[in-house]
């Protein structure tokens, strides 16, 4: 047996070329289905998993699927805000908990959610460094995101601005990070948590400036009509929420009008639930209450849908693979016919010529099927990558 | 790799249990009482008259602070944070909480029943009194509780925020309610039967927006501490303003003092003191304070 090895061996060393085709052309046919179900079922556990933790989420008529995407993966989409009222309302009806859930702002690439204690109760977050975010500009970041950014409590986070050239716009906000949370493994791991007045800051519905009664500032003033102080362009807007300054911020108008992208709703039971849906059935014209598990169920009956026609179309390619593999073979041995009647000559017998081919075929299985099984390890370790290409879109 | 995880599996789910058994925190305190953060003493009173015995209640203003413009410390923040309730008056009187970060689900605002009632104010200058610094009284007047009947709605909305933290304790607290009811009707009827209430009185502080919407219409405020001696020009605005409204009767926070008091004296002006009872009273209680009002309101005869 030795030496068939060796001779099998010996013969592969010599035809490299034959023996790396036929290597890839094997690790083809083991590694792309494999690793067309992993993706697949990955996703569908991850993707299933939060969804079915989360009851209902509350947000503006349009594509349910955006609206799950932004209150559960903190994902941008187009649609309208709901207001801050919306939520009041549906507080009224005491049927269950209600979490506003600010996105869409983003530091340094890293999401920004905007959202009330209640969040860390409900997805159970806990502060692993420091503590809670306890007044305006503070944050905590997940686990994940303070990692990738290299920062810890005590150090400050800036907000991207969203369109440098509108000089009206909102401005970036300097955070303080006043704790790190214990790692969820799930995508809270990989935001920025504020409280939600906080990300009304951001975006422009609250500011903070210096006090225009203040003489100091009477080069900022516009102008004076009764208690109606008109402030001009150079009126100087702090960038920073500091225990001096903090005084000075304000929100303007009615807090009730102001925007929120979805919020997460906790019914008390089932058939909280089941009252919930149907008022939002009846008459909320310009508001969606949907089930996340539901809306997830349908992307992942599009992503099977897809997953079979990719399983044909893969079913096809290996079947072309595997009548190559079988001709590359068939002609080698054709090709081999002098060696073998040489190693006939020398009193090998035919079953000893036949083992041999198959103890090489074998050898280049083996060795595909490792190749295979590295790149599968590889896949696995990068599996937050297909996912976060799958949510981020 | 699929073949090898049942392999794997035994031992990880016995790492999971050996670290879950490790991690076990202590068993919780299951009689550990809620906790209810109040915003002042009027809120204090009637928590602790309402469920007391029941829950722990949060009270961090300091002695002689008005809550009003107290704020509280990172500490504070992290104590009102793990509240299982927060009882608020509403009205803008918890500006602190507006930059706070607080658990809105938990926060109860007694004086939201009535919204509809609250005073808008004009803006008036900052004063600087007190270890608060500069503060301003313009906005949303906040001294719900001087209107009694108001106070029995924040008192209504307290209870019903308390039965529901405490839905065993429903029928003790709707009892308690029925007496506080009574007890603050009983101190609205002297206020609302006391002669001096048609005289057009001054107020040294602008407190007393609702408690004369009720009990004294027509009252005339100006910006006096009791604890401070007022300026000459205070003194002037005073003179213009007793002269423009003939009224001879001023009611104050506080006792104002000596020298202050020789100077309205001297004036022909006397003094009804109508205590807020913001903090807590050096005696009694809040309803003591208001009844102790009350009679020295109604029991006012110019001699």
């Amino acid at each position: 047996m030795k030496l068939i090895l060796f001779l099998s061996w010996q013969y592969l060393r010599y035809d490299r070329l034959r023996t790396a085709i036929m290597i890839l052309a094997l690790t083809t046919v083991f590694f792309l289905p494999t690793l067309l179900n992993l993706v697949t079922s990955v996703s569908s556990a991850y993707l299933t998993g939060r969804s079915e933790s989360t009851p209902l989420v509350m947000g503006s008529a349009g594509s349910s699927l955006d609206l799950v995407m932004e209150a559960l993966y903190f994902r941008r989409s187009s649609a309208d805000d709901i207001r801050w009222s919306d939520i009041q309302d549906i507080r009224e009806y005491n049927l269950g908990r209600v979490i506003p859930m600010h996105t869409g702002f983003t530091a340094q690439a890293i999401p920004v959610v905007g959202t009330t204690l209640s969040y860390f109760g409900f997805r159970n977050l806990r502060v692993e460094t420091g503590r809670m975010f306890g007044v305006l500009g503070e944050c905590v970041l997940g686990h994940e995101a303070a990692q990738r950014l290299g920062l810890g409590v005590g150090d400050s986070i800036i907000t991207d601005s969203e369109n440098p050239f509108d000089l009206a716009g909102s401005y970036p906000l300097k955070m303080r990070i006043v704790g790190i949370l214990e790692s969820a493994s799930s995508w809270d791991d990989k935001a920025v948590f504020c409280d939600v007045k906080t990300s009304w800051v951001i975006g422009g519905e609250g500011h903070g400036h210096e006090n225009l009664e203040n003489p100091d500032s009477a080069s900022a003033v516009l102008s004076r009509e009764g208690g109606n102080i008109v402030a001009n362009a150079s009126l100087i807007q702090y960038n920073e929420i500091t225990p001096e300054n903090i005084a000075g911020f304000h929100f303007h108008g009615d807090i009730s009008g102001f925007p929120l992208p979805a919020a997460i709703v906790l019914p008390d039971d089932e058939r909280s639930q089941a009252l919930l849906l149907g008022k939002f059935a009846d008459n909320h014209g310009n508001l969606q209450l949907v089930e996340p598990g539901k809306v997830i169920l349908k992307l992942l009956d599009t992503l099977f849908r897809i997953k079979e026609i990719l399983q044909s179309v893969v079913a096809v390619t290996l079947t072309v693979t595997i009548l190559s593999i079988g001709f590359i073979l068939s002609l080698s041995i054709r090709l081999r016919k002098e060696e073998s009647l040489v190693l006939f000559r020398i009193g090998g017998s035919r079953s000893m010529i036949l083992i041999l081919t198959i103890v090489e075929t074998t050898l280049l299985a083996a060795a595909a099927l490792v190749l295979a099984a590295l790149l599968l390890l590889g896949a696995w370790t990068i599996r937050d990558v297909f996912i976060e290409m799958l949510i981020r879109g | 790799m699929k073949r090898l995880l049942p392999f794997l599996a035994v031992p990880a789910v016995l790492a999971i249990l050996l670290v879950a058994a490790c991690d076990r925190p202590e068993p919780a305190d299951t009689h550990r009482q809620p906790a209810v953060f109040v915003s002042n003493y009027p809120l204090y009173y009637l928590v602790d008259r309402l469920a007391g015995a029941d829950v722990e209640i949060i009270w961090l203003i300091p002695e002689g602070e008005d809550p009003a413009f107290w704020s509280p410390s990172v500490g504070q923040i992290q104590e009102i944070q793990s509240a299982d309730l927060l009882v608020f008056i509403g009205a803008t009187y918890e500006k602190w909480a507006d930059t706070v970060s607080l658990d809105p689900e938990r926060i109860v605002v007694t004086g939201e029943a009535f919204r509809d009632r609250w005073i808008q104010t004009e803006q008036q200058s900052t004063h600087s009194h007190g270890p608060e610094g500069d503060h301003s009284h313009g906005g949303t007047a906040f001294t719900l509780w001087l209107d009694m009947e108001q106070a029995v709605i924040i008192a209504e909305e307290t209870a019903g925020a308390l039965a529901n933290l405490l839905p065993e304790r429903q029928d003790d607290i709707v009892r308690t309610l029925d007496g506080i009811r009574e007890d603050f009707g009983g101190v609205h009827r002297v206020f609302l039967d006391a002669p001096v209430g048609s005289r057009v009185l001054l107020a040294s502080h602008p407190v007393y927006q609702y408690f004369s919407r009720s009990y004294a219409p027509g009252m005339k405020s100006l910006l006096w501490e009791p604890g401070l001696y007022p300026s000459p020009e205070e003194w002037r605005n005073l003179d213009t303003l007793a002269a423009e409204s003939g009224s001879d009767v001023m009611v104050w926070e506080g006792e104002p003092l000596d020298e202050t008091r020789r100077g309205l004296e001297d004036r022909g002006i006397d003094i009804i003191v109508i205590d807020p009872c913001f903090n807590v009273p050096e005696n009694g209680d809040f309803l003591s304070v208001m009844k102790s009002n009350a009679e020295g309101f109604a029991s006012y005869e110019k001699p």
